[in-house]
Parts: structure tokens; sequence; C-alpha cells
């Protein structure tokens, strides 16, 4: 696809010195985000020798941090805790001289180079920026979810879920996220009802059968939440039934959100080109509209949203981040050499 | 090893991918935990770039050193947990667009719904003077199929990988002396075949010895070999080549899909072929990042591709609904 | 110690945590690195800190950062820096 670069007729430039072990002034590659793909990129130009800096954002380690077990990442035959997997990643790419800083991007100019990540306590300058904000729980957007979340609605069964035990919750969705999850209630909760629009689950095969054969678990088709209901603390859904239209209270002492992801893109609004949803526009290069600025993960992904598939971005990115500094930078690295 | 005929399931996969290395396994773990019957059929883990890697430090999530033919040995273990089935055959040809599409082996026919191809970019475009004259005459690069040729004969299998130790083993049984002519100076097979090939009292192991020639008239009659700079000539009446080059592996599909400039296959952005239900993944795709983890992403779009392809499914939507 | 008597006097924090939750673990690494001391409860080991902390904070989700006696839902990064005069 054509992608209608940003910055017109750019230079060749002399790559300034900076201090051996020393913060460098101008970093080469910014990594926004320190999820698979972030900590990804930045393994690939950390081992390259490029000068690589981290942000890591609101959640070091990203979705797997927020997933108790891993069972499909290709390596880990026995499956891995989500947080281990995290902080494997983490480690691999400070193993190779990435520098992960546990701060916030809270605003960004690509419009000029070097380019400039300004964060809560700094302001940092980098030669290329891989963006891998990842994406956030969307929100159901009926009446009562905001007065109670945190008080009996959440989008976060890991960080939660031991708020109700032997209580009951709903689980609002039918994919992968949402009945992972809800499998994972069954550990605390009484009962796990399953509130889906379809009348079919979209979660891979495994997790449903997983899901039928849990006597906790049970199934509400056709329905979507029309409202939260509750006094101090949440006390029950109202559906509707998409079918019959008709609309039934369903008490609960919990409700958690697993419908989908919203890319966390705010900040390029007007610095890069995005899509109706918010997705950064990338070419199968990762690359965007900005010529030094890639992109990899969940961030420019509303397809398929692994792990795996944020890594392979991520080393995409670097790569290609890799080349940009030749081509434009002459910076000395290694090559990434096959394996 | 056992040889023997396997057993022919009536019942065809759902999808069968050719090449077990790290698209292939990948596309498999997650087509078999979708509940699709997974066939891969593989030639041997060292056979492929990753398998032949001796230490990988970077594949991310796993820092501490670790050999590519255990990391393909991990992928592969991890599919198997969720159902996919494996077995170790090299295919000779194919037919896509039957239903269901055929796949022939040395060591049986499978047949599948879907068929994957991830065979990766370590085939060969050079050939040994002579190599190309006398094949079928004595020139092979299936022991299963030719074997039995050359019973109570002394044969020569040239390669170092796993694949070409298990093809001199199958000789065994047929050859009265089989020579294992390595390149390199170490086998680069797994340990225990490793073991298995130097023990066995029919195999002459030669390494950091390379074929300069294959001579023969109307046969193959020996093959001249140099080492540590010494050249002489074996005698042997038939020479199976297990080398390995750098360009995409597709002499088995004939001319079925189209092949683009560097012998690359061509796929859309669901990495399926012009033909329904055959994709491909990897290497042999020639992108120019040949790392583990971006062919084991492939894998996972063309599983996902896969699922809608089987379940009749539209347009790829994300798992939520 | 010289550095004792230079410590600002900082309003007592107090994070109550789950073991599983990530929020929790960024948290607590940030107000680490600020040099922050705080006090951390698992509401999972302990049923009375659990009640403690929902009636207290009228919550029920984690991580809640208790500094002096406002509470802070989740990890907020500005809120917590304004608390803690940041």
């Amino acid at each position: 696809m054509e992608i209608k670069p940003l910055i017109a007729g750019f230079e060749p430039q002399e790559r300034p010195e900076g201090g051996e072990g020393e913060k460098p002034a101008v970093y080469d590659v910014i990594v926004l985000g320190a999820g698979p793909a972030g900590l990804t990129a930045a393994i690939y130009t950390g081992r390259a020798r490029l000068k690589t800096l981290v942000i890591a954002g609101p959640l070091p380690g990203g979705e797997p941090s927020n997933t108790d077990l891993v069972e499909n990442y290709p390596g880990f035959p026995e499956g891995i805790a989500g947080m281990d997997l995290a902080q494997r990643f983490q480690s691999q790419a400070e193993r190779f001289g990435a520098e992960v800083v546990f701060d916030e991007a809270t605003a960004v100019d690509f419009s000029q180079q070097p380019f400039t990540v300004q964060t809560y306590s700094t302001t940092y300058k980098g030669r290329t920026v891989i963006i891998a904000t990842g994406a956030e729980p969307r929100r159901l957007g009926v009446p009562g979810e905001d007065k109670f979340f945190g008080r009996g609605v959440s989008t976060c069964a890991t960080c939660d879920g031991f708020f109700y035990k032997d209580k009951r919750v709903v689980v609002v969705g039918g994919g992968d996220s949402a009945i992972a999850e809800g499998l994972f209630l069954t550990k605390f909760a009484s009962e796990v009802i399953v509130v889906h629009r379809r009348n079919q689950l979209r979660a891979t095969k495994i997790l449903q059968e997983r899901a039928f054969a849990n006597p906790k678990m049970r199934f509400v088709w056709d329905s979507v939440v029309e409202e939260i209901l509750g006094d101090e603390t949440v006390t029950g859904v109202r559906v509707r039934n998409v079918k019959t239209g008709e609309t039934s209270v369903i008490e609960t002492d919990g409700v958690f959100v697993y419908i989908g992801m919203v890319p966390k893109t705010e900040l390029f609004v007007g610095q890069l080109e995005l899509d109706k949803q918010g997705y950064v526009v990338a070419d199968r290069h990762q690359r965007t509209n900005v010529p030094g600025v890639f992109v990899a993960g969940d961030v420019q992904d509303p397809n398929y949203r692994q792990i795996v598939i944020a890594a392979g971005t991520g080393a995409v990115a670097a790569m290609e981040a890799e080349r940009f500094l030749d081509e434009y930078w002459q910076t000395p690295h290694e090559e990434a050499g096959p394996s | 090893m056992e040889i023997g005929l396997l057993p022919q399931t009536s019942e065809p996969y759902d999808v069968i991918i050719i090449g077990g290395g790290p698209a292939g396994a990948t596309a498999a773990l997650y087509t078999a935990r979708a509940g699709f019957r997974t066939l891969v059929v593989d030639k041997g883990l060292t056979a492929g770039a990753l398998g032949m890697a001796s230490k990988i430090v970077n594949y991310p999530g796993i820092q501490e050193p670790i050999s590519g033919s255990d990391l393909v040995r991990r992928i592969r273990d991890q599919a198997a947990s969720f159902g996919a089935e494996f077995v170790t055959d090299k295919v000779l040809r194919v037919s896509l667009r039957d239903e269901p599409k055929q796949v022939w082996g040395g060591r049986g026919v499978y047949r599948g719904r879907v068929v994957v191809i991830a065979t990766g970019a370590m085939g060969r475009t050079r050939r040994i003077p002579g190599e190309e004259r006398l094949l079928g005459r004595g020139v092979s690069y299936c022991a299963t199929c030719d074997g039995p040729f050359f019973s109570g004969k002394e044969v020569a299998v040239v390669g170092n990988n796993d694949e070409a130790v298990e093809e001199a083993l199958t000789l065994t049984r047929f050859a009265t002396r089989v020579h294992l002519l390595s390149p390199t100076a170490e086998l680069q097979s797994s340990p225990e075949l490793t073991e298995e090939v130097t023990a066995h009292p029919q195999v002459s192991l030669h390494l950091a010895t390379r074929v300069r020639e294959i001579l023969g008239e109307e046969r193959v009659e020996g093959v001249r070999i140099a080492s540590r700079g010494e050249e002489r000539i074996l005698p042997v009446a038939g020479v199976f080549v297990y080398l390995q080059g750098n360009v995409p592996v597709t002499d088995f599909l004939g001319d079925q899909l189209p092949v683009e400039e560097g012998g690359c296959l061509v796929v859309d952005e669901n990495f399926q072929t012009p033909i329904p239900g055959v994709f491909a993944i990897g290497d042999v795709l020639c992108r120019h990042l040949k790392q583990a983890v971006v062919a084991a992403a492939d894998g996972v779009r063309a599983a996902m591709a896969i699922d809608r392809y089987l379940s009749g499914r539209g347009k790829l939507r994300p798992d939520w609904s | 110690m010289a550095q004792d008597r230079k410590r600002k006097k900082q309003p007592r924090v107090i994070i109550f945590t789950t073991p599983t939750c990530s929020f929790c673990r960024a948290a607590k690494m940030y107000l680490r690195q600020r040099g922050i001391r705080f006090r951390e409860v698992d509401v999972s080991r302990d049923q009375a800190a659990l009640r403690d902390m929902v009636r207290r904070s009228g919550q029920q989700g984690v991580p809640v950062i208790q500094i002096g006696n406002k509470i802070v839902v989740g990890f907020d990064r500005p809120k917590i820096d304004r608390l803690l005069g940041l």
C-alpha cells in the first residue's frame, strides 16, 4: 500500500558522536511500550548495538502480564505464566543493552529529526521511534459502567478476580479473552455467567470445550448488557435478548468486560496517519507515513493480537529501524546475522 | 528407527503442513489447538535453518542459550501437546488441486483439506558434477524409495544432518556398506542419531570430505572425494545426496504453483497461494528477515486464515464479537 | 546520618495488592523508583484486610493506594504524583 511520507526530501545525515557509557543525548531507537512487541524490537536493536531506550508506559510487560497462563507462545511446551514471560522479555532486552525506563510518554513530535518524546519526567530524543503502545480494553459504554468501575465492574480478571471469592460474576464477551479469563474466574467465583451477543462462541475450540465442561460456568446467548445496576456496589446487569427484544435482570456481584481492545494512539493524533478505529496505518514492513517512525504489536493489529505476532512485528520494525539508520544516518552497527 | 508402511487413515486430515520448522510447527500448534486434525510432514529436526543453528540467543522469551534443534523440538512438543501429529518423511510430490489434496512422501501418501507449505529456504541450486547426468541411474534423493535397488552393494550418502543420517541408516538394510560423506568435520545431527550412525558396523564415516565428482558412464560407478587436501576415488553403486543450499525448497511442487524470481512462492495477505486451501509460510516466501519469531508469526496468521477457510467464515474477524 | 535528616516527611502510603495483578506490580515499581516508602497489603491472603480495604475505599479492585487518608484507585500516576508532591 502507498504510504505518503510526512517529511519530504530527507537528506542523509552525519551521525554525531555520543559519549560511550553515558546516557546519549540522542538515542538511535526509542521504543514506546514494553510489551512483547516493544521488548522484541529492543532485543534486536540492542543486539545490533544501537543505543536503545524503551519507555515502558503504564503497564510494563504489556498484555501478557495481565494473562494468567500462556499456552500458545511457541517455545514453552508446558505453558508459562504471563507475568513470567513478560519478565523474560524484559531481562532479555536489558541483557542486550537496551535501557528500559519506567516512565510514560505524554507528547511526541515527529515533525522533525531527531524525533522528540516528552514524558512525565523528562524529554528524550531519538533518530527512530518504534511505537508499541498496545491496546486497552474496550468498554461497554452503558449506564452504570463508569459509576461502578472498580466497584464491581472490571476489565482485568487477573487483577480483581480475587474479590469475587464465592460470589457470582458475569463475563461479557465470547472470544478467547472472555472465555480464558472466565475460566480463570472459576477459581474464585461460585458462578461465572457468560453473556454473549451471539449464539455461539468465537473462542478457540479447546477453550470452548473447557468452558462447557466447567460446572461453574453458564451461558446466556444472544444477549447484550444494557445497564449495570447497583447501589454501593454492583447488584446486577440488565440484559436484552437481541433476537426477541426481551429484557431481564441477572443478579451478579461483579461484571468483567472482555469485548475487544482499543489501540492506544491518542498521542499520535495529528502526527501519524491513523485509520477510522484509531489504529496506526502501516505497511507490511511496519513503516508508518513518517520515515523513521515504525509501529509494532497490538497498536496496529486489530485482527490477531497474539504474543508471537507482536514479537514478530517487533523484530521486523527493529530491522527496518536499523535499515533506516543505515541509509539516513550512516550509523555503524552490527548486522543481524541468520538466527 | 522403524520403516514399514504408515497406517493409512481413511479420513483425510484437516491440515497437512509440509515442514516442521518454527513456521510449520507454530501453525500446527494453533490449528491443533483450534480442534483441527493436523499432520506435520518433516524431513528431520536438523534439516532446516533453525534446526541447524548451534546457538540461539535472541528468540524472544528464551534468554538462556538454546540450540536451534532444541527450540524446534520445544515448539513441536508444544504442538503435539494439543494433538498435532508428526511424521518424519520427505515430500516428493503433491497434487494440490485434488479434493482432498494429496501429498506423497517416501513413506506414504497423506491427504488433507488444507496444505501448508513451510519448507524453508535451504534448497540447493548447485549440483555436484555428474549428479544431474546420473539422476535415476545411481543418484537418488530418497533412500526409502530407492534403497532396494542397491541390495548387496556399496553406496555413498552425502550430507551431515538428521536427514542424511536417517537415510544412511535406512540404507544399511539394503546396502552392504554405507559411506557417509560429511562436508563438515563433525556431524550436525542430533546426539542420538550421531551415536547410532557412528557405532553402526555397516557405516563408514568420512568427515571433512567433499565430493568433487560423481563418476560413471551408464550408471554410477564411484565418487571422487577430497579430504584434507588428498583426493581419491571411492567405488560405489549409488549416491544419495542430502546437502543444503539457500534457496526456497519448492521442487516437489512441480509447476502447480507460480514461483517468483529467486524461487519464492507468492501469497496474499492471508498467506494463501492462488490455489484455495493451499497456504505458504516462513522462509519459502523469501522474506528478507529470516528469523524464527517472524516465521512463527507467519504460522499463526496462516492458522487463523485456515480456521476461517475450514469453518466457512467470511471475513477475518478478531476474537471479540 | 545526614541522609536521614534530609529525607522528606512523606505521607503514609499503603498499597493493596493481589499476587496476579500486574498494575499492582507497576505501581510498586513506580513508588520504589521514586523512593517512596510504602506498606503492601496482599488482600488475597487476608480476608480481614480485604474487607477493610473494601470498606475504606469502596473498591473491589486492585491496586488501591492509600496516601495519607486519600484513596487512589488503580495506577493513576498523575494523582499519585499530586498527592505525594512529586
